[in-house]
């Protein structure tokens, strides 16, 4: 098998414009297809991440119904045992939140908003939006005075600054209106505008009394896994943990079906893509050693002649192909490695689409991101079509004639 | 190989056709026979030359007890073993190690050096790496090819240097049967007769049976057994001193 490994190498370099033509074409469409997965992956991750950290969490744990109904009313008693229980899993964090629609009034303006209120001290574990501190501080671990954050479009939109007085306002539990007065101590400003807009953050326990709610109680309890991988254990181990008829455990995937179906369809997207390419370079292939066989048939010709079986004749082939590719897709992932590493130092600034990417929960840079699945499962798919497209010929030179291989001109 | 039913013929002939008939038809042309009912034996160990004028059929025939042509009726035994009944890897295998191929174009890979190509059929019968690199080096030594020549790529040989290697290639495995087309015509007389000679002496020394197809006197004088053939069919069968 060696000495066809040879003559496969060494063939590829016989004309080697063509080659190189060959290896281009698979170079651009390997390019191609890295590049428009990092920024599909990348667009879909950024989503998702931003479900994840600035929403509820990988897994969210609230009273039943709350996701599809999250009214001032569906609050539920967090004991100090939930809480333990939690504290006692590995691989987990947790923070409580206590969510309320409300109305933001500044000197000058009124905006509606969901205020949030927060544990700092385990929020600035779980969430971005302690990082994100553009102007002042975040929330401080022990509440003193009344202090808020908001995010930079509100508070230009309200015309305030770090210091400023603003005035929360509520329909507590009771349906009561309830108002407090705040001052800024922060402001933050995250990659989504939309997001930044529409929450505030207070602490825990001035949200409780801001709407009414007794000591212990939340909304809803976030908890961030330390990977991914575990979303699907770790919420079924949250369900055994907290066996409560009124409380409800669900992840992610289950809070935005919408997001998980994007997702799975622009992986799909993905392989179509790779599809679409690489049945056009596969044309191109096809057409190439077609050529080469008829190039060589008199060699061919000599070599089955000379005891060589037809299955070699069609690896020798394979492997000149095989050749051509891994040439190809090394420098395109090379080059296309080199694209994703600048655009990850820069990104890509969708600014001018920022409205309609906000619809989407997405931010308006959109940072590469590869994942791995779809990587591989992309490569696969060019190896299955470049085999393909080598199949015709390799077959064609398998079963040519040798007397009249032999005496081809 | 264990799949070929390789046997020594209890009548010790190497190469038995019977009745071999070969017609070439083409779309729209008449049917040329170019083996025409061929009845022929040869024994283990023979040096002869299959003449006759172009057309007559010699290369047909050569290649139809080459396997590398199907005939249209009748059938070959090579070594006892019936060619027809083999199928195309079969065959394959049956050429690599039964039979060695001289053509009279050299017919050498053009990507391989001149030791590459030497030790073609070696590596794919998967002789081990020292033996056969001491094999090819005496091969082509005693044909004339030092260590000068063996990096070279066929491009680079004369026509004399290239029927050389071609025809190291042919006999480094010791085959059975070496078929030799016309393997002096696109030499000069003088390296036809050097090249001759060294097969001969092969044939005396190792008793490889070579069968020629050659309208060249030179092959014709130094044949111990001359095969005529005319329109397809055995007009004359002579052994000569």
């Amino acid at each position: 098998m060696s000495i066809l490994l040879i003559i496969a190498w060494r063939n590829i370099w016989r004309n080697r414009r063509r080659s190189w033509v060959l290896v281009s074409a698979l170079a651009v469409g390997t390019f191609c297809f890295v590049g428009g997965l990092a920024y599909v992956d990348g667009f879909f991750h950024q989503i998702i991440r931003g479900a994840i950290q600035l929403q509820g969490g990988h897994i969210q744990i609230a009273s039943r119904g709350y996701d599809n109904n999250p009214t001032i009313a569906s609050y539920f008693d967090y004991t100090k045992e939930a809480r333990n229980s939690l504290d006692a899993m590995d691989g987990i964090s947790h923070a409580v939140r206590v969510q309320a629609p409300g109305m933001i009034s500044s000197a000058a303006q009124s905006s509606g908003t969901l205020i949030v209120g927060v544990e700092p001290t385990l929020e600035k574990q779980m969430s971005d939006v302690p990082q994100s501190i553009i102007d002042g501080i975040y929330l401080p671990d022990i509440a003193t005075s009344n202090l808020i954050v908001l995010g930079q479009a509100l508070a230009e939109r309200l015309d305030v600054l770090v210091g400023e007085r603003i005035v929360l306002m509520v329909n507590d539990v009771n349906n009561e209106i309830s108002a407090t007065a705040y001052r800024v101590a922060g402001i933050f400003r995250t990659s989504s505008r939309a997001y930044d807009i529409a929450h505030v953050f207070i602490d825990a326990s001035q949200a409780r009394d801001l709407v009414g709610y007794p000591n212990g109680t939340a909304s809803l309890v976030s908890v961030q896994l330390a990977s991914q991988r575990d979303l699907d254990a770790s919420a079924e181990a949250l369900r055994t943990q907290l066996p409560s008829p009124d409380l409800e455990v669900r992840t992610w995937k289950e809070r935005s079906p919408v997001l998980v179906l994007m997702s799975d369809m622009m992986g799909m997207a993905n392989i179509i893509l790779v599809i679409v390419l690489f049945t056009a370079i596969g044309f191109t292939l096809i057409n190439s050693f077609t050529m080469v066989i008829f190039e060589r048939i008199r060699e061919i010709g000599i070599m089955a002649a000379g005891g060589v079986r037809p299955p070699q004749i069609r690896t020798m082939l394979y492997m000149e192909g095989v050749f051509i590719l891994m040439l190809g897709t090394a420098i395109g992932s090379a080059l296309a490695t080199g694209l994703i590493a600048w655009w990850s130092s820069v990104g890509l600034d969708l600014s001018r689409f920022a409205e309609g990417l906000a619809s989407f929960g997405a931010a308006s840079v959109v940072y590469p991101y590869v994942d791995w699945v779809h990587l591989l499962g992309g490569y696969l798919m060019i190896f299955l079509l470049v085999g393909l497209a080598l199949l015709y010929p390799s077959i064609k030179a398998s079963r040519f004639k040798i007397v009249d291989a032999m005496t081809h001109v | 190989m264990s799949e070929l039913n390789i046997s020594n013929p209890a009548d010790g002939d190497l190469v038995h056709t019977h009745n071999l008939v070969k017609v070439y038809e083409a779309k729209g042309r008449l049917a040329v026979t170019a083996v025409d009912g061929i009845e022929m034996r040869v024994a283990s160990g023979e040096f002869t030359a299959i003449a006759g004028p172009s057309g007559s059929g010699k290369t047909t025939l050569l290649n139809l007890i080459g396997g590398l042509d199907q005939p249209t009726s009748g059938w070959v035994t090579v070594a006892g073993q019936d060619l027809s009944a083999l199928n195309r890897n079969n065959l394959a295998a049956f050429r690599l190690h039964h039979l060695g191929f001289i053509f009279q174009a050299f017919n050498l890979i053009p990507v391989l050096t001149a030791e590459e190509n030497a030790e073609f059929t070696l590596l794919l019968q998967g002789i081990p790496g020292k033996e056969r690199r001491n094999r090819v080096v005496k091969e082509l030594e005693s044909l004339g090819i030092g260590s000068d020549l063996i990096k070279r790529r066929p491009h680079e040989l004369s026509g004399g240097q290239q029927q050389r290697v071609a025809i190291a290639r042919a006999l480094v495995s010791r085959p059975k049967l070496v078929l030799a087309d016309e393997p002096t015509a696109n030499l000069d007389s003088r390296t036809g007769a050097n090249l001759l000679t060294k097969m001969r002496d092969m044939n005396a020394h190792t008793g490889i049976t070579f069968l020629f197809s050659t309208h060249d006197p030179m092959v014709i004088e130094r044949a111990r057994r001359l095969i005529t053939l005319r329109d397809g069919k055995i007009v004359g069968d002579n052994v000569q001193e």
